[in-house]
Parts: C-alpha cells; sequence; structure tokens
C-alpha cells in the first residue's frame, strides 16, 4: 500500500507491502525489510536486520505526533480531497486574509481600526500566552475588513483575531 | 513542628514541596485557579481550595484570597514556592500580621534583598565585592575619563534608565570612551527619552556561580555550596549544575564564606541564593540575594544529600539547623535541565495543550521534579515551566552522558519543549569541556537548529505511521466513540475496549 504524508514541510510517499511475516518498505529511494509490531496502543516495534527500534505514535486529528530515539516528528496526513494545486494556493491566500494567533491567549490589545491600511510587518495585535507577549504581524500590505477579537478576549489559534482584504486599486 | 501547611503554588515546585510534607507527616493544602482544577499539585494534596480565576492577578497572586484559605484550612504556615507571591514582601508581611509562619525570609530582609541598589550598598560596607563602577551620571566627558581610569579597561557604558542591551557599549581603550559615550547617550535617549548613562567594569567571559544558604532563626548559617548556572537563554537559566568548573576549592571556600557575610549583613534567614558573577581572571563580584527557595535547588540536594525543603519547614518552625558547615561535602557531580512547553524550532514560543503521551526517565542518579501528567493540560496563564530533569553522577563527565540518554528517554507528545535543544547543548563540545560562560548559547547555538534531524529516526517515523495507518491502528475492531460522543479517538477511552462495534473510524 503507498501512503503519503507532509513531514518538516515535505511531501513523502512511502509504501508498504505484506511479504509472508515482513514488511517490504519503500522510503525516500531506500529499500528495508522488517518485522514490525504493535507493543501497545501508542508503541511500534520495528525490528531491521536484528536491529529493534521503539518508535512511539500518537494519533492526533489530521496526523501523528511520534518520538523516535530522541528526535520528534509531526507526520501530517494528506488531505485526499485537496489534492489540486489550486486549493493549497487558495488556502495559502485565505490564511493570509485571516488573522490568527499562533497560539491560544489573551488579547493584549488590537493595534488596528477597522477600514484601516496596513503594510507588511505591521503589527495589527498583541497576544499574551503564557506570560510572553507575541505580536501578530500582518503578512500582506491591505485593508482592514473586519475585527472580531478586542482587549482581554481570550483567543485560539483557529479562529480569526481579524479578517483583512486586499486593496481595490 | 506544624500540622497543616498550605502551598502557594502550582506545577512541578507545589508537588516537590507536598512531598516534603509528606514525609515530615505534615498535611498539605492546595490552592488552584479555575485552570488548574486537574492539575497534579491539586491531585496529590490533602486538601485543595479554589482561589479564583485562571489568571494569576486574580488566584496565585491574589493574598487576599490565599489568606483566606488558609484560615479556612486551619494552616499554620504558608509555602509560596518560587515565583508568583513568593518575593513579595507585602506577601510574607502580611502573613506575619495574620499570625501564619510565612516559609521564607522574614519580611525586613526580603524587602531589604529586594532592593538592588540598597542591598549593594549594604553588603559592601561589609566588604563584599560588588561590580566596580558608579551611578553618578556626569555632563562632561572629562569626569567620565577620569572614573573609567579608576575603574579600569575595558568598561562598560550603560544607561541609567536602562534594559534590554539599549545603550550599552563596551570600551576598550580610553581613545574610544568619547565617542562610545556620546553614542550611547545618543540611544540611550532615543530607547528610553533619558540620555543619562554611567559607567561599571565589563566582566569579560562571565560566568553566573550561585551560593545556596540555609540560615536558622538563631544565628546559625551555613552554605552549601555552589551552582553554576551560566547557561541562560535570554537572562533565563536553562541548565544547571554543581560544581562550578569555574572554581577551586580555595576560591569555594572563600566565596562561601563572603556568602555567609552577605546573609549576616542583610539579617536573612530560611534558605536563600547569593548570586555572584566571575570573571576570566576568577574575580568574583556580588549581584544579588534571591530571596526564595530556588529552581534549580535540586542540583544542591543531589550533591550534599540533603533536603532543603524540609530544611526550609524545619527552620520555619524555630528549630535549630543541625548542620555544620566543616561536615558538609560536594559529593559528585549534579546537572539540571528544565524542560519548557516551548517550541525551540518556533522561536521558543510557548506552546500549550494537552500531553497526549508521557514516558519519563528513570535510572539510577535520575530524578525527575514533575508537575504534568499523561493526559493533563497545560494550560496557558502561567510559566511554561513543565518539569526538571536532574542527573547526578560520579563525575561530570559520567553526568553529561547520563543527561544525554534521559533527555533521549524522556517522551512528552502533544506540545512541544525544549528538550532536543537541550540534549544538542550538553552534547556540545565546549559543554562538555566546561566552557560555560553566559554568552554561551549566544556564542554556541543563535543558529539553532543548524544540525539535521537524524535521517534514519524520520524514516523509522514515516514507517510507524504508515504502519499504523495500513493497520488503522492498534486492535483496529475495537472502536469506540470518545465519552462525549462527540469526538472519536481510541486513545482516549484507553483501557476500556467495547469490542465488536463497527462505527466509521475518524482516521
Amino acid at each position: 500500500m503507498e501512503h503519503e504524508f507532509i513531514v518538516d514541510n515535505e511531501f513523502v510517499k512511502i509504501s508498504i507491502e505484506e511479504k509472508g511475516d515482513k514488511y517490504i518498505i519503500g522510503v525516500d529511494d531506500n529499500e528495508y525489510k522488517a518485522d514490525i509490531q504493535f507493543l501497545s496502543s501508542s508503541i511500534v516495534s520495528i525490528n531491521i536486520k536484528d536491529q529493534i527500534y521503539r518508535v512511539i505514535i500518537k494519533r492526533e486529528k489530521d496526523g501523528f505526533y511520534v518520538h523516535c530515539q530522541g528526535d520528534q516528528y509531526f507526520i501530517q496526513d494528506v488531505d485526499q480531497d485537496e489534492e489540486d494545486v489550486q486549493s493549497s494556493e487558495e488556502k495559502a491566500r485565505e490564511d493570509m486574509l485571516q488573522v490568527k494567533a499562533t497560539m491560544p491567549g489573551k488579547v493584549i490589545k488590537i493595534e488596528v481600526s477597522e477600514k484601516e491600511e496596513v503594510r507588511v510587518g505591521q503589527t495589527l495585535a498583541i497576544v499574551e500566552a503564557m506570560k510572553m507577549e507575541n505580536e501578530i504581524k500582518s503578512s500582506m500590505e491591505g485593508i482592514v475588513k473586519k475585527i472580531f477579537a478586542s482587549s482581554g478576549d481570550l483567543v485560539d489559534s483557529d479562529n480569526p483575531i481579524m479578517e483583512l482584504e486586499e486593496k481595490k486599486e | 513542628m506544624f500540622k497543616k501547611i498550605l502551598i502557594a503554588n502550582r506545577g512541578e515546585i507545589a508537588v516537590r514541596i507536598i512531598r516534603a510534607c509528606r514525609e515530615m507527616g505534615i498535611s498539605t493544602v492546595a490552592v488552584y485557579s479555575e485552570a488548574d482544577r486537574k492539575s497534579l499539585h491539586v491531585q496529590l494534596a490533602d486538601e485543595a481550595v479554589c482561589i479564583g480565576p485562571a489568571q494569576a492577578v486574580d488566584s496565585y497572586l491574589n493574598i487576599d484570597h490565599i489568606i483566606k484559605a488558609a484560615q479556612e484550612k486551619k494552616a499554620e504556615a504558608i509555602h509560596p514556592g518560587y515565583g508568583f507571591l513568593a518575593e513579595n514582601p507585602l506577601f510574607s508581611l502580611r502573613c506575619e500580621k495574620e499570625g501564619i509562619v510565612f516559609i521564607g525570609p522574614n519580611s525586613k530582609a526580603m524587602d531589604l534583598v529586594g532592593d538592588k541598589v540598597r542591598s549593594r550598598l549594604t553588603v559592601e560596607k561589609a566588604g563584599v565585592p560588588i561590580i566596580p563602577g558608579m551611578k553618578c551620571i556626569y555632563k562632561e566627558i572629562s569626569k567620565y575619563e577620569l572614573e573609567a581610569n579608576k575603574i579600569g579597561y575595558p568598561i562598560m557604558i550603560k544607561a541609567s534608565a536602562g534594559g534590554g542591551g539599549k545603550g550599552m557599549r563596551i570600551v576598550h581603550s580610553q581613545e574610544k570612551l568619547k565617542s562610545s559615550i556620546e553614542a550611547g547617550m545618543r540611544e540611550a535617549k532615543s530607547a528610553f527619552g533619558d540620555e543619562s548613562v554611567y559607567l561599571e567594569k565589563c566582566i569579560q567571559e562571565p560566568r553566573h556561580v550561585e551560593f545556596q544558604i540555609l540560615a536558622d532563626n538563631h544565628g546559625n548559617i551555613v552554605h552549601l555550596f555552589e551552582r553554576e548556572c551560566s547557561i541562560q537563554r535570554r537572562h533565563q537559566k536553562i541548565i544547571e549544575e554543581s560544581p562550578s568548573q569555574a572554581i577551586d576549592d580555595n576560591l569555594r571556600n572563600q566565596m562561601g564564606e563572603v556568602a555567609k557575610k552577605v546573609i549576616q549583613a542583610t539579617r536573612y534567614n530560611n534558605a536563600g541564593t547569593v548570586e555572584f558573577l566571575i570573571d576570566k581572571d576568577k574575580n568574583f563580584y556580588f549581584l544579588e540575594v534571591n530571596a526564595r527557595l530556588q529552581v534549580e535547588h535540586p542540583v544542591t540536594e543531589l550533591i550534599t544529600g540533603l533536603d532543603i525543603v524540609q530544611h526550609q519547614i524545619a527552620i520555619a518552625a524555630g528549630e535549630k539547623l543541625g548542620l555544620k558547615q566543616k561536615s558538609l561535602n560536594q559529593n559528585g557531580h549534579a546537572i539540571e535541565c528544565r524542560i519548557y512547553a516551548e517550541d525551540p524550532q518556533n522561536n521558543f514560543l510557548p506552546s500549550s495543550g494537552k500531553i497526549l503521551f508521557l514516558n519519563e526517565p528513570s535510572g539510577p542518579g535520575i530524578r525527575l521534579d514533575s508537575g504534568i501528567y499523561s493526559g493533563c493540560e497545560v494550560p496557558i496563564y502561567y510559566d511554561p515551566i513543565l518539569s526538571k530533569l536532574i542527573v547526578w553522577a560520579e563525575n561530570r563527565e559520567m553526568a553529561c552522558q547520563r543527561m544525554i540518554q534521559a533527555l533521549d528517554n524522556y517522551v512528552i507528545l502533544g506540545v512541544r519543549t525544549s528538550i532536543s535543544f537541550l540534549k544538542d547543548i550538553i552534547s556540545n563540545s565546549s559543554f562538555q569541556k566546561g566552557k560555560t560562560t553566559t554568552d554561551f548559547i549566544e556564542k554556541h547555538f543563535s543558529d539553532w537548529p543548524g544540525l539535521k534531524k537524524d535521517k534514519k529516526n524520520r524514516e523509522l517515523s514515516l514507517i510507524a505511521a504508515a504502519f499504523w495507518t495500513q493497520k488503522k491502528g492498534y486492535k483496529p475492531e475495537a472502536q469506540e466513540r470518545g465519552q462525549d460522543g462527540r469526538t472519536f479517538s481510541p486513545w482516549k477511552t484507553l483501557g476500556r475496549w467495547r469490542l465488536g462495534r463497527s462505527e466509521k473510524s475518524g482516521t
């Protein structure tokens, strides 16, 4: 079976074929013959040429948290429905327009007002999380369309603090 | 001895204090904010009182609420931990007024050591070396020149209103002094609106070395040797160790005696730490007194075999210090790494969320002071410290190796942590040679992560993910809804499998 993932911003294809009690694995132009076993719901033991590796793996909604010998990865699923390139471009554009906090926190200050023109790199809002203040900067030149949060509000990283629009000229 | 103590803190330090109380047969009262109902310290204490909303100002920093909780629960003493109210003289004064014992220094000493200018004046009078410099501001450059000659080059120009390195300049010779002072003044003016600058001796290749002190209420003072805390990021200590590689027995004794002198001069009692800077010529200068139990106290506990928290409690209860300086020894080597919920690959942004998987390292010489458990949430409101990993070994080299292994076996999934960054520091050859100065991170790790992760580990991780996907997880036949019926995750209900359900898999 072929599997596709995104890890460290890289698109990776990996194949696993069952052969007897072993698996033939193709990844990064390498081929391995391995014995793979679940030790528990979150621990996978991989035996390649008598070398045993213990991999810790935790399923989350859009990928896996994985720990292997001191290194950690987030291995993201490739959404099958979103394979066309256009949608990812659209998504990137949408990300620019939708201003979100990088992590959940409290809005300390909104630095702009609606209808205001903003430059690239201009501070839009200050969000505090874990005693650290983070400035949220604009990644585009445009106009503030709508502001959804005000100072004192708690925000998460999924819902936008404000929405920008491109300048109509 | 006390029968009941309230712990006015959260996280790993609250857990640490609860442990000490348990061993002493003292019952414990935890306090918690609304965001911490499920935090570890709340589960471990004998009683727990909610003291307000998530924001620290309304809970952990709310003196009235904490005092009220102590009175309601009839706690005889309060241990403040570190941070929050630990060094607030108003809080210790209030405890004194309400007849509750504050486990820490008396409020007068705390007030004094908290004031940098006053405390430096006080200890200087007692003959303690402080960083040579002047606080006077002049108009004429010639006066600065005279002063600079007195202090000796290289010299540091600092902004009076200063902070954050703005207006700061190093001058190596007299020729450059005038132009540097002028430039410093301009920078200070634009940064702080105040152009005044002063001179201070420039400490070259500075190391941060501090002495742990215990002082009882009867005038007995001992020092428990030093900790070196030079490994800092943005002035925040991240790795601490003892013994320091910078000092020998002779200097150790000398500094230890000076540290005791500081404690005497400031009439300080209970546990405290006297901080020094050491320059490359082994001159040492007093910085300040930390009037609390410190984050890095376990390092000292491992090399001395003493329990500092239990001593703190005994001292606060009025007991005499049974320790004699002569019989104290530094044994082996200890290193501590602070594990923060932050993303070293993304500018050390704090990371919050749920701990999905936790494997804690164990083995000979490994101690973990932790405030988390598998399944707990790391809230966004507080300091992002999750735990402290401390190792002890016969010597420094072995301690480094032990730490690297322990960090490798420390698995926290769900939130980003500083573990990989810490491992790279301990593995660094300059660190292993003991060349630790306060600019170590800036010097060696400013472009981190420069090292690529191990390619093999990446492949193995991908294999595991592909295997998981292909097998649809462990025991694919056992699928179950989450308890609330909204989210599907077989992992949330681990250990309570119901067989034979045929829900559509969320994966």
